[in-house]
C-alpha cells in the first residue's frame, strides 16, 4: 500500500464545493473550522481556475515538527493524524503549516481555542475504529469501512481524487495523456516559467553591467 | 530529588505522566462496528482491505473499463 493521497484535477474543478459540504456534513466538523476549502484563482475572469485543498499529509509534516506536545503521528498508509487529548491548542502547527490545514474553532469565548482540528483523510483518530469516541472526536472513519474520503467520493466532476497514491497518480496520468498533453504539464520549469515545448519563451533580462 | 526540588520551588513537574501519552492506534482494516461497512471486503484481513481500497479508487476512474 503507499501513501494515501489527494490530487485535486484544477481542469475539472467547477468550484461547487460538494467536497467542503461533503467533508462537513460527514465529519460534524466544528464552526469555524473548514477542513477542506476551494480556492479559487482569477475568480469571474475567463480561465480561472480552482483546486480544493485540504491537509496535504506530508511525509515530512511540519504540523508534527513543531508540536510541542508531540501530539501527531502518521499510519502506516501515510495519513498524518493527532492525539485532540494530547493537543493543547497551542496553535503551532497552524502557523507552520504552509496550507492552513489545522484549524481552531471560532466558538470559544475571549478567543479560546480549544483543540486543533483538520482533515483526518476520513482515518479518524486514535480511538477504536467506528466508535462513538471516535466519531464526536474526529469524524468519520470512512477508511476503516473500506471506502475512500468522503470529499473525493463526493465530486461531482471526479476533480478530486483521493486513495492509494500509485492508483490516483495513475488515473490522474491517464487524464493527462487523454488530453494530449505530456510530462510538460508538471515539473518546476512549468510552474514558474520555462515555456512548454514548441512554444516561444519570453526573452530573459539583459544582464546589469556592474 | 528531582521532583522534591520542583515541588518545593513551586514548579510542576513535567515529564509525561503514564497514561497520558499519545495512544496507539488501530489498523484501518480492524472495524468493530459492521453497520456502516462497504460490502465486498472482509473487516479485520489487510490484503482484502488492500484490494478493497484499490478497487474503490477505481470508481473515480472515467477511463477504466466499463463492466
Amino acid at each position: 500500500m503507499a501513501r494515501m493521497k489527494f490530487i485535486c484535477d484544477a481542469e475539472r474543478c467547477i468550484e461547487c464545493n460538494g467536497c467542503v459540504t461533503a467533508c462537513k456534513a460527514e465529519n460534524n466538523v466544528p464552526w469555524g473550522v473548514n477542513r477542506r476549502r476551494v480556492v479559487t484563482l482569477n475568480d469571474g475572469v475567463q480561465g480561472e481556475r480552482s483546486i480544493s485543498v485540504a491537509c496535504m499529509h506530508c511525509s515530512d509534516a511540519p504540523c508534527m515538527a513543531v508540536c510541542p506536545v508531540d501530539c501527531f503521528y502518521r499510519t502506516p498508509e501515510g495519513v498524518v493524524l493527532h492525539d485532540k487529548d494530547i493537543c493543547i491548542g497551542c496553535g503551532y502547527c497552524s502557523y507552520a503549516c504552509p496550507f492552513g490545514a489545522p484549524q481552531f474553532p471560532t466558538n470559544g469565548a475571549f478567543g479560546l481555542r480549544g483543540k486543533m482540528d483538520k482533515c483526518t483523510f476520513c482515518a479518524g483518530g486514535p480511538e477504536v475504529n467506528g466508535s462513538e469516541v471516535e466519531f464526536e472526536k474526529y469524524g468519520r472513519n470512512r477508511l476503516s469501512e473500506g471506502k475512500l474520503p468522503a470529499c473525493a467520493e463526493m465530486c461531482s466532476t471526479k476533480a478530486l481524487l483521493g486513495g492509494d497514491g500509485d492508483v490516483v497518480a495513475d488515473i490522474f496520468r491517464t487524464r493527462v495523456l487523454n488530453r494530449g498533453k505530456g510530462s510538460e504539464v508538471w515539473g518546476w520549469g512549468t510552474a514558474y516559467g520555462r515555456p512548454a515545448q514548441g512554444t516561444p519563451g519570453a526573452a530573459p533580462a539583459p544582464a546589469k553591467k556592474s | 530529588m528531582v521532583t522534591m526540588v520542583l515541588v518545593g520551588c513551586g514548579e510542576k513537574v513535567q515529564t509525561i505522566p503514564v497514561g497520558s501519552e499519545r495512544k496507539a492506534d488501530s489498523q484501518p482494516w480492524q472495524n468493530q462496528d459492521k453497520r456502516f461497512v462497504a460490502p465486498g471486503w472482509t473487516p479485520g484481513n489487510e490484503a482484502s482491505w488492500n484490494a478493497q481500497m484499490a478497487n474503490r479508487a477505481q470508481g473515480q476512474n472515467d477511463y477504466a473499463p466499463r463492466k
